[in-house]
């Protein structure tokens, strides 16, 4: 390929991602279906519980503000802080307009039961209103609010004209608002914190360790992708899929994961047991003569397969020196761990090959081939010159490994071009064949 | 101490060292520092052909030394990080020594080790130093310089270069064979050591909530000028709707002039709450280094289609069934005779998990693949958590059936049992223990054993 050609699609992918740039700037999803399809995640916003009837509906019907109740969410800068009435104070709050002195015949309704559940039957001693609430007998149950696993800043936003519901959703179709029904998706902040409008790095929400990295681990908790914005579901088989979001976005990947979470499996020192079964060494066969790629994401075929394999005399080692216990070239002589057929001369058979001839299973999964052999073996048959071995030189058989139309075409062209070195590893570098490529 | 191994020592472990201990005795700076070590330990023992037992010790040790926030203002604009690796072999008999002769080292590897800056100027990343390449092309070490520049408008330019770090003559890094756990370059050719510039870029979408993509280039070659490696890729992911996402990435691979690897990928996940699909493309042409010759074989590419469904029953329940086809093509220009043009490889799996909340859970996961071997694995496996975590138990049965007609010798039924126990006394300490015991035609008891020590310390 000529270097236009290379520029070109250079060219072309930037020009791609440009355009994707500035369609992506056009949020397709900025207004969010009025159903959620998933709801904010517990461990960021752990269970909450709100022993209260509430209508959220019912007092925006009545024009009142936010602020009216949620007052302390104006100068809030911390996300542990409680933003809503609670306890004998908060109830205060609610007798603004609740009279309780009235009960049930007030307008709005203030019995106890208006707001608290029927779990709650409250008692007073003798003499005492039932809306003097600080001396009933009993209390009700608490409500709980467990501080999120988030920095948020309500002032920031209140400060930055950002109404309520931008965040929170209109609630005038809502009763008790949760987690699940009124607290925002992470794709609402998105919307908002893209870079520009507002800062974009994980940890500008995200509580963050020292490093910049996210804090994952709460107790036994575990704070993980859901993939509801990237194919980043940390589930069942995800160790498996991993691959093709930390290709796309290293820099995604590691706002939670430092290098060393990556080469606690990739470096190749320990064998993850999730990825290899038991008995694992017996069964491998099949998996690398799938032409699996996961294998080479940890494994160098060149060092860590043949190695192995001729260490444990599955690979011949005539081809390279004294490495093994000197007996695997006379126990597995060429040819003898494959099949009938694996390396018949088709020269002499009038190019005829059977179905078991290697070089179908070369040119669909050389890397089964690379596993066991190294260059040399094949060198030995298809060379045009001279090969070193064991016992000196010998002359490579020149058997023609390419297939027909290959001289001349792209992929010819391409390999002389990128890297001669390896022409010359079977071709003498006057050969006039190379003439046909070059 | 020779002069190759005085540079060893001065360039991988004195120098962070000093820069380590330099800004550590700074008392003006609040510098946060980290030491994470693990040390494994591993026993185990591979089986050779002729019968003979190979007994394998090793030793592998790991330190990360990182300084964050060095400029002590509390916005962690410089920071940098470490990580050594120590590798020991011991304890082989001298029969098993005559095998194993290049396995016996005490090689030290600087895994990574550089300086990060970050959004200096609100605008650009850099980092200096030995660190690793992730992107469509594979994994990389570089010792060099990296520059990310984020613009206002969504996208971010990527510009690096350097000399590639592999086995070259001084230390090693993750992708040296000779640190590979039962590798030792021994096999092959020749060991590389050449020493190779890599350099390359990239563009990228950034801040987008539903649209991410790259595209970038990178080029390795000798100082000959002979290309080791290089590729133009793109990839990227949209989210459609709520529940659907697609992604897909390609690669060009100049060193064949073809298309090495595509990938595409389409994801519902929590269809109804119910039901997450997962279906996924890829097209595949191994690759090697720009001078090797198994280059020129590969032509044939593997297609692989794999779907999964999964199925949420209910709070912690969930199942999944799922299967593959894998097609090879043979050589489209013979004239062979009883010569298949397609090789068909597939496979299916089904399994499930239970949760019990914080508890553990327990899985069984049935697969079976025919087409290079029938295989059929049942594996069954769990979790359990000890007092909030203190101590985690696991373990796992795993029943075999083999049938290979390439390697009749293998085939046959056999069971393994692997039981691990992991105790965390402290948020910085982890301590591993696992074993595993197999038994199969070659030995009625195949044992090996794991062990690790996890320490993370903030200082």
């Amino acid at each position: 390929m000529r270097h236009t050609t290379r520029y070109a699609i250079i060219l072309l992918g930037a020009a791609l991602v440009v355009g994707f740039a500035i369609a992506g700037s056009v949020n397709p999803l900025a207004t969010p279906p009025k159903a959620r399809p998933f709801t904010p995640s517990p461990v960021i916003f752990p269970d909450q519980e709100i022993p209260l009837r509430f209508f959220h509906d019912k007092h925006l019907a009545e024009d009142m503000d936010c602020t009216d109740c949620h007052d302390a969410a104006e100068t809030s800068v911390r996300s542990s802080d409680i933003l809503v009435p609670v306890g004998l104070e908060g109830e205060e709050t609610c007798a603004n307009c609740h009279d309780m002195e009235e009960g049930a015949d007030a307008d709005p309704p203030s019995a106890c039961s208006t707001c608290h559940t029927d779990a709650y039957k409250p008692t007073f001693p003798d003499g005492v209103a039932r809306h003097e609430t600080d001396k009933a007998l009993n209390k009700p149950a608490s409500m709980v609010f467990p501080a999120p696993r988030l920095k948020m800043n309500h002032k920031i936003h209140v400060d930055n004209k950002i109404a309520c519901s931008t965040c929170h959703g209109d609630l005038k179709d809502v009763q008790v608002a949760t987690r699940d029904n009124a607290l925002p998706l992470m794709g609402k902040c998105l919307e908002c914190h893209d870079g520009s409008t507002a800062p974009s790095e994980c940890r500008t929400c995200h509580v963050s360790r020292a490093d910049g990295r996210l804090v994952s681990t709460y107790g036994t908790e575990l704070l993980k992708p859901a993939g509801h914005y990237r194919m980043d579901a940390h589930d069942d088989n995800y160790l498996k899929t991993h691959a093709q979001t930390a290709r796309g976005d290293e820099a995604y990947c590691s706002q939670c994961h430092e290098e060393n979470y990556c080469l606690k499996c990739h470096n190749g020192v320990s064998r993850p047991l999730k990825i290899h079964p038991n008995n694992w060494i017996l069964i491998h066969p099949v998996s690398a003569r799938r032409n699996n790629p996961t294998c080479t994401s940890c494994h160098r075929l060149q060092s860590f397969c043949v190695d192995c394999h001729q260490r444990s005399n599955v690979a011949h080692t005539e081809t390279y020196g004294t490495q093994g216990n000197g007996n695997g070239y006379s126990k597995l002589k060429y040819g003898g761990f494959h099949p009938a057929g694996w390396v018949d001369d088709i020269v002499k058979k009038g190019s005829v090959r059977g179905p078991r001839h290697h070089s179908f299973q070369a040119k669909r999964n050389i890397r089964a081939c690379a596993s066991c052999h190294v260059e040399k073996t094949c060198a030995r048959c298809h060379s045009m010159t001279a090969q070193s071995g064991n016992f000196g030189f010998y002359k490579g058989q020149g058997i023609s490994p390419h297939g027909v139309g290959f001289s001349g075409s792209r992929k010819c062209k391409a390999l002389i071009r990128t890297n001669k070195r390896m022409c010359v590893k079977c071709h003498s570098s006057s050969d006039p064949l190379l003439n046909n490529c070059r | 101490m020779k002069g190759f191994e005085l540079r060893r020592w001065v360039g991988g472990i004195g120098l962070p060292v000093l820069i380590v201990v330099s800004l550590w005795s700074t008392p003006s700076l609040a510098i946060d520092f980290r030491v994470q070590s693990d040390t494994i330990g591993q026993g185990y023992q591979i089986i050779t052909l002729n019968g003979d037992i190979l007994k394998r010790h090793r030793l592998n040790q790991f330190l990360s030394l990182s300084a964050f926030d060095i400029t002590g203002d509390g916005s962690n604009r410089v920071s940098f990080s470490s990580s050594f690796h120590v590798d020991s072999d011991f304890g082989i008999s001298d029969r098993d020594m005559e095998r194993v002769d290049q396995l016996r080292n005490h090689d030290m590897a600087l895994m990574f080790g550089y300086i990060n800056v970050n959004r200096w100027a609100d605008m650009i990343d850099l980092r200096l130093g030995r660190q690793l390449l992730i992107d469509d092309m594979d994994f990389t070490m570089m010792d060099g310089l990296r520059t990310v520049v984020h613009t206002p408008w969504h996208l971010g330019v990527e510009v690096y270069a350097g000399a590639e770090s592999k086995n070259a003559g001084y230390i090693g890094t993750i992708t040296s064979t000779q640190l590979e756990s039962d590798g030792g370059g021994g096999g092959s050719d020749e060991v590389d050591d050449e020493l190779a510039l890599v350099f390359g870029g990239s563009l990228m979408l950034e801040d987008l909530t539903n649209h991410h993509g790259k595209i970038g280039y990178r080029r390795i070659q000798t100082m000959d000028s002979d290309v080791d490696g290089e590729r133009v890729f793109a990839n990227y992911h949209v989210r459609i709707l709520p529940q659907l996402h697609i992604a897909a990435s390609a690669a060009w691979d100049f060193v064949i002039a073809d298309v090495s690897d595509v990938l595409a990928t389409i994801r519902a996940p929590g269809i109804a709450k119910l039901v997450d699909i997962e279906l996924s493309y890829w097209r595949l042409i191994p690759t090697f280094e720009g001078s090797s010759i198994f280059n020129v074989f590969a032509i044939e590419p593997m297609n692989d289609i794999d779907a999964r469904v999964r199925f949420h029953l209910g709070p912690g329940i969930s199942t999944y069934v799922g299967g593959y086809l894998r097609l090879f093509r043979n050589d489209p220009d013979n004239n062979d005779e009883g010569v298949e043009d397609v090789v068909k490889d597939m496979g299916a799996r089904a399994g499930g998990q239970v949760r019990f909340g914080r508890r553990g859970h327990v899985g069984l996961d049935v697969t079976y693949q025919q087409g290079y071997g029938d295989l059929t694995i049942l594996d069954f496996g769990g979790t359990y958590n000890l007092n909030d975590n203190l101590w985690q138990l696991n373990g796992r049965l795993t029943t075999v059936i083999f049938d290979d007609e390439l390697q009749e010798n293998l085939n046959g039924t056999s069971f393994g049992v692997q039981l691990g126990a992991r105790y965390e006394p402290v948020d910085s300490t982890r301590i591993h223990l696992m074993t595993e015991l197999n038994t199969n035609r070659f030995e009625t008891l195949q044992f090996r054993v794991l062990g690790m020590v996890e320490l993370d310390f903030w200082l």
